[in-house]
């Protein structure tokens, strides 16, 4: 039992790179299963767009989906219609696109995934350029061959054009390089661009190493326990609700947090320099409800970001 | 159950060298699958960058991401641009010592790139169709032949023909042999490289072999007494807080370390031979919660010395 939990702690101290991998792994599944079984080149002038739509549509849903499994979306959008000040605050307008930002930047993830391994696959590309007709990217591809190339090039997807194999075959090779070589490009830029955010918004971090550690420890306790007061509280109440109803008693007062509390308590934490709450329910605790409406600094959420939706 | 207990004790002990291992089989099996499924030479102009971007490209991105998850990166530049005062380090001695620990970061990082590099060569698929596409090798094969430019597209061909690569390289190395070549030597460079800088940071180790053995098994079972502890910590914290929310009670009072307390046991460990801690924290605690003028004094950074700070997973 105990070389188990020897096992499973050393599986989640490292579950960020475990849950990257699985979905890249998903990923790569998932298009080899499209490439194979899905798409199919119609081989002639509507290429680019099928080769287009198969490259991206799945892109934005899996951008899409990313979205909707972050929870810090829906902690922004909840309730704005009714309150727009709520993600307008007074002073701070930017802090909802950079939230936003923030959210769309962990979104990305997946599409760009997919992105890489369709492009380093190669069906998609090389279906969809074969179809291009600019004539720049024509007389590129074609420079060397024979003149039925620039007619034909959409059906050599399908082995069905007229030019020989060996042209055909270099043809094809040459199309699925060029898709391989901007899959690699995709994915140095993403990990580039990655590392230098990581970097500057370590950098930009107000709070030092240990602490940071210990802040996002917190965030995940604190998540935990009021997923098992919610429980406690709501068995509780409705124990008592049901119980009164069926016995037709008098209900004994139990005492609930009121509307403006978890109004406050809902709204997205930002970091004061000069105290040290490590999240809104903390500083609604020690400094009350007017504690929320003062002016305050924003700071990047190094715990939030690195949450895999 | 024995049994599996202490091959998980083995693993634990040997977790660094097991790591490097899985990384290392890793890499070689994702470059066995890109090289037979992925890579296709076109055999033409594009050779030389297809093949360098099959080389580097995948040992670009093993670079960065080794810097990522390396714990020590956020240790060197969390709080470095902040507009915070406590936070920003003594200008004295401050470029070289982030120059050291961005060397250490860096040669740690490398492992999985030059990995990837040394199977790729080994395995030739990438070099020969890279170099088949170069204007070096195209001014080697084919100064004897008049004719440059059908020499070169022969040339271009050649990793998708083998009697041609037969035929042209008769009297020279193959571009296969080349490549497997650079790459035994690049493996015999790089563990040459290793064992002297090994040797090097621990000739100049100012602890015996023993202390050095005690203090890696200190450091190590700090940090983790220290998650434990913060997950207590933070659990009665985030108890209370939840708490007081639902009953609108008053907080009682929690005493948690304030922000410069954490400021000053998260600054990278520098070794004095005058005194005799083993960490910051340990240095926090024994210099009046670091009020004593002991605290602030610097040390050396030394390389032996670079467990310290790591092991904190980030």
């Amino acid at each position: 039992m105990d070389a188990f939990q020897t096992i499973l702690k050393f599986f989640m101290n490292r579950k960020t790179a475990i849950g990257y991998s699985f979905m890249a792994l998903l990923t790569m599944g998932g298009e080899r299963v499209f490439s194979l079984v899905a798409f199919r080149c119609p081989c002639s002038n509507e290429n680019f767009r099928y080769g287009l739509v198969f490259l991206f549509s799945p892109a934005l849903v899996l951008l899409v989906i990313g979205y909707f499994l972050n929870s810090k979306t829906w902690k922004l959008f909840t309730g704005c219609w009714v309150n727009p000040r709520k993600i307008f605050p007074r002073g701070n307008i930017c802090h909802f696109f950079y939230v936003f930002g923030q959210i769309t930047l962990n979104a990305l993830v997946a599409p760009v995934m997919w992105l890489s391994v369709a492009l380093l696959n190669g069906t998609f590309y090389e279906c969809a350029m074969s179809g291009l007709k600019n004539p720049t990217y024509l007389n590129a591809v074609c420079h060397s061959k024979s003149e039925t190339c620039f007619e034909e090039l959409h059906k050599v997807a399908c082995d069905k054009s007229s030019l020989p194999f060996s042209e055909s075959d270099e043809l094809k090779r040459t199309l699925q390089a060029q898709s391989q070589i901007l899959g690699w490009c995709v994915i140095v830029t993403t990990a580039l661009l990655s590392l230098l955010t990581t970097c500057c918004a370590s950098c930009q971090s107000k709070v030092s190493h240990l602490q940071l550690m210990f802040w996002r420890v917190y965030e995940g306790t604190e998540k935990e326990q009021l997923e098992q007061i919610f429980q406690l509280y709501a068995t509780k109440l409705s124990e008592r609700n049901l119980k009164c109803f069926f016995e037709n008693k008098e209900p004994e007062p139990i005492s609930l947090p009121a509307f403006q509390a978890w109004e406050d308590a809902s709204q997205l934490y930002s970091f004061s320099s000069s105290k040290q709450h490590y999240s809104t329910i903390h500083r609604l605790v020690e400094e009350g409800q007017k504690g929320i409406s003062e002016e305050r600094e924003t700071m990047l959420d190094l715990a939030d970001r690195r949450e895999i939706p | 159950m024995d049994r599996l207990h202490k091959a998980v004790d083995f693993c634990l002990r040997h977790q660094t060298t097991l790591s490097y291992s899985i990384v290392s089989l890793l890499t070689a099996g994702s470059e066995h699958i890109f090289s037979s499924v992925v890579f296709k030479c076109p055999c033409n102009s594009g050779n030389m960058l297809y093949g360098s971007s099959f080389l580097l490209a995948p040992a670009f991105v093993l670079f960065l991401l080794g810097f990522m998850v390396n714990a020590r990166t956020q240790r060197l530049f969390t709080g470095k641009c902040s507009q915070e005062k406590h936070l920003q380090r003594r200008p004295r001695g401050t470029c070289a010592n982030f120059c050291h620990l961005l060397v250490l970061v860096t040669a740690k990082a490398s492992v999985a790139p030059l990995t990837w590099i040394a199977v790729a060569l080994l395995g030739a698929n990438f070099y020969e169709c890279a170099a088949s596409g170069s204007s070096l090798t195209a001014h080697l094969f084919c100064k004897d032949s008049g004719t440059g430019t059908d020499c070169q597209s022969q040339l271009f061909k050649m990793p998708c023909d083998k009697k041609l690569s037969e035929n042209i390289t008769a009297e020279w190395l193959s571009l296969q042999a080349q490549s497997q070549l650079i790459g035994w030597l690049l493996i015999a460079s790089i563990m040459t490289v290793a064992l002297i800088s090994t040797c090097v940071s621990r000739c100049c180790s100012p602890v015996s072999y023993l202390q050095l053995k005690f203090w890696k098994i200190y450091s190590k079972k700090e940090h983790e007494l220290f998650e434990i502890k913060a997950k207590e910590h933070a659990t009665k914290l985030a108890e209370r807080n939840t708490n007081c929310f639902f009953e609108a009670t008053d907080p009682a009072p929690f005493h948690t370390p304030s922000n410069e307390d954490w400021q000053k046991i998260s600054i990278l460990y520098t070794f004095n031979a005058q005194e005799q801690y083993y960490s910051m924290i340990h240095k926090y605690v024994s210099t009046n919660r670091g009020n004593s003028a002991k605290f602030k004094e610097e040390g050396q950074d030394l390389t032996v010395l670079a467990f310290v700070d790591e092991g904190q997973a980030s």
